[in-house]
């Protein structure tokens, strides 16, 4: 009999934990990816799910999931939008369906949603601990932890970072059940990804009709994306798997998508000419249909949807047709050995975040035989090794041009003393641009504010990387980190002096004209910093999440008395200045990898060879 | 002892922190956000969820810091 020893620790009790996730499908299965590590790591949460109807089906497939709960919009908000009731009436509705989740306090309660709504419906929700957007007492809005300020002002606020959104999900919620509830008791070294990671109720007979041909080997095709202008054009899709079927005969397809991309559908099935190894469930899938499809394929090849999440967490290998506003490092497949194939430049329709279709000039910039090329390269990675490049093998199959318009990603995990997370190796050798650039810096820069400790700087960039423009680029804003770094040092000790002031004085209602005037002053003198700021970093863009982030920093200040402001003012941009001062590193550190090295040529080598012999 | 429906109308409903909070408010504002989420989605995307791209950011980083 194993008796445990003293050196054993106690199981932690039950954790009570609420996960809000009131996003689309693919928010969804990230979330799920995150609670899996944090579930492992602690076995004792409790984990209860709420979710919206449409998109609840994901969690009530996984078994560790405690509880699903459900939001009916149809049922509270339909009657709304019909007109049938008014919103009075319908505060009823919601009380009643918010009454048990309310009834007894919650030890944790997460909200990944970042929306607004979300952040009324956490705060009306008793809990010990609270993670993500919430109401203050006064009903402001409030990010309750630092991750939180991140995604409000550098996600949100579009300022290029490269953390994956399930690396931020699960880093804030294993650092707060670490600092709330200690120490994890669980493995933290197993897989999070399986073929089983959801409990399908699929009748098999049900399965064994789509499933043709056991022996294939399966791409499923996901044709639709989350907006019309994230998606490929089926003329693409039907060229692709031509290419594909013409090299690969072994291979069969799957069509999958929603009722909405039936159209497309067709249109492929007619361009290959009715072809048998072309099977289209395009608006016949339900949730357990599509998940077992896709966990039976050996690819899934998609553009940003929530089938690219739905592979990663059943460790089906992806192939992401990345085009229209998409960050596929904050928001691509999550895991080894995935490719990202993107366009080369951001068109300027997706800078501006345009609907509309015809103005999104990347649309065409990936090729069907730039994406059969990569993918072919994929395919056989376990022959050539990834020996062979990129460039060498497009040349192989004479379409070299096609590298010109588009970027090719591999995804990698890292080494947990690198970091951790994913990251998308480039696999062509290709300029790294500022875009580029700043977002390796400000994945740094949250690391170091919230993690507690950093990789070595500039270990992700290659000599070859670095572009004349990028180094122009680089000594433009080099004096303006400087600028900053001045203003963010003279607002703390401003700060200081309010925060010395404050405490000095009596009350904060009855005071000197003199100490009046002072203060006045100081108040007036972080105003005008504030603005300088703004000034700067609207001059130079790379910059700009610095002024968001003050921002946020700033709206989240707590305390009433002048006292705890000036105090919490001080340490913000101590924070911030913290932040520029690594920025300043990154700057410091990519010039002087970029530096010309004397290298000895033959000769020089020869002759002193030569004079020692 | 009243239920939470029973409270709501004027009432407040405690924490554990001790915070009082005024629920009436909140759930109006909670029901006013989703409806507008809907109305917002249904007219850019034909979709009637949320995403990470969309946010409370505007109240924010929109100027309106209070």
């Amino acid at each position: 009999m194993n008796l445990p020893s003293q050196a054993d620790p106690k199981p932690l009790p039950p954790v009570r934990c609420l996960v809000i996730q009131l996003a689309r499908l693919g928010d969804t299965i990230q979330s799920l990816m995150a609670l899996r590590a944090a579930k492992q790591l602690y076995p004792s949460l409790e984990i209860h799910f709420l979710a919206r109807e449409r998109f609840a089906v994901a969690a009530k497939r996984v078994p560790w999931i405690q509880k699903v709960i459900s939001f009916p919009a149809d049922q509270i908000l339909g009657p709304i939008l019909l007109g049938d009731k008014n919103a009075p009436e319908s505060l009823g509705d919601l009380a009643r369906w918010i009454a048990p989740l309310v009834k007894d306090p919650w030890d944790v309660v997460v909200n990944w949603t970042f929306s607004e709504a979300s952040s009324y419906l956490t705060a009306l929700i008793p809990s010990r601990v609270k993670l993500g957007y919430t109401r203050r007492r006064d009903s402001s809005f409030s990010g309750a932890d630092g991750w939180s300020h991140f995604i409000q002002a550098i996600v949100q606020g579009k300022v290029n970072q490269n953390i994956h959104l399930t690396d931020i999900l699960t880093t804030q919620l294993l650092t707060a059940l670490q600092i709330h509830f200690g120490e994890p008791t669980g493995d933290g070294n197993s897989t999070v990804t399986s073929k089983t990671f959801f409990s399908l109720a699929l009748n098999e007979s049900e399965l064994e009709t789509v499933i043709q041909g056991e022996s294939k080997s399966w791409i499923s095709i996901q044709l639709g994306a989350g907006q019309a202008t994230k998606a490929w054009d089926a003329e693409n899709w039907a060229k692709l798997i031509q290419h594909i079927l013409k090299r690969n005969p072994e291979h069969s397809i799957y069509l999958l998508g929603g009722k909405e991309d039936e159209e497309k559908a067709n249109l492929i099935l007619r361009e290959v000419d009715g072809d048998a190894n072309v099977v289209s469930l395009v608006g016949k899938t339900g949730y357990d249909l599509w998940t077992s499809v896709v966990a039976r394929s050996q690819w899934l090849f998609a553009a940003d949807t929530a089938a690219i999440h739905l592979a990663s967490v059943l460790g089906v290998r992806v192939f992401n047709i990345s085009v229209g506003p998409v960050r596929y490092f904050e928001t691509g497949p999550y895991g080894n050995g995935h490719y990202v194939i993107a366009p080369a430049h951001i068109c300027e329709a997706c800078n501006r975040e345009s609907l509309h279709l015809n103005e999104h000039t990347c649309r065409t910039d990936i090729s069907a035989e730039a994406a059969y090329a990569t993918w072919a390269y994929a395919a056989k990675e376990w022959a050539h090794r990834r020996m062979v490049s990129l460039e060498t093998h497009f040349s192989e199959l004479g379409w070299s041009d096609k590298l010109n318009s588009i970027r090719i990603f591999r995804s990698r995990i890292r080494n947990s003393s690198d970091g951790g997370g994913v990251q998308y190796e480039p696999q062509l050798k290709k300029p790294l641009s500022m875009e580029e650039w700043t977002g390796m810096v400000m994945g740094h820069m949250a690391r170091a504010w919230y993690c507690g400790w950093l990789p070595p700087i500039g270990k992700e960039i290659t000599r070859e990387a670095i572009s004349p423009q990028l180094i122009q680029k680089l000594r433009e804003i080099s004096e303006s980190t400087q600028v900053l770094s001045k203003i963010c040092l003279q607002a703390s000790q401003t700060a200081k002096a309010l925060n010395q002031r404050g405490s000095a004085l009596k009350s904060e209602k009855v005071m000197g004209l003199r100490d009046r005037t002072e203060i006045q002053e100081l108040g007036k003198t972080l105003t005008e910093l504030e603005g300088l700021m703004e000034r700067v970093t609207n001059t130079h863009p790379p910059l700009k999440g610095f002024s968001q982030m003050s921002k946020v920093l700033m709206h989240h200040l707590q305390g009433t008395q002048l006292s705890d402001l000036g105090k919490e003012t001080a340490e913000s941009y101590k924070q911030l200045n913290e932040g520029i001062q690594l920025f300043k590193q990154w700057i410091q550190s990519t010039l002087d990898i970029a530096k010309p090295v004397a290298v000895k040529s033959a000769t020089i080598s020869t002759f002193e060879k030569e004079i020692s012999t | 002892m009243a239920t939470f429906t029973d409270r709501l109308m004027g009432e407040v409903i405690e924490n554990p922190e001790g915070q009082e909070r005024d629920v009436e408010l909140l759930l109006n504002r909670l029901l006013h956000c989703l409806v507008d989420e809907v109305k917002q989605h249904t007219a850019t995307q034909g979709s009637t969820s949320h995403s990470f791209e969309n946010s409370a950011k505007g109240e924010i980083l929109g100027g309106d810091i209070k």
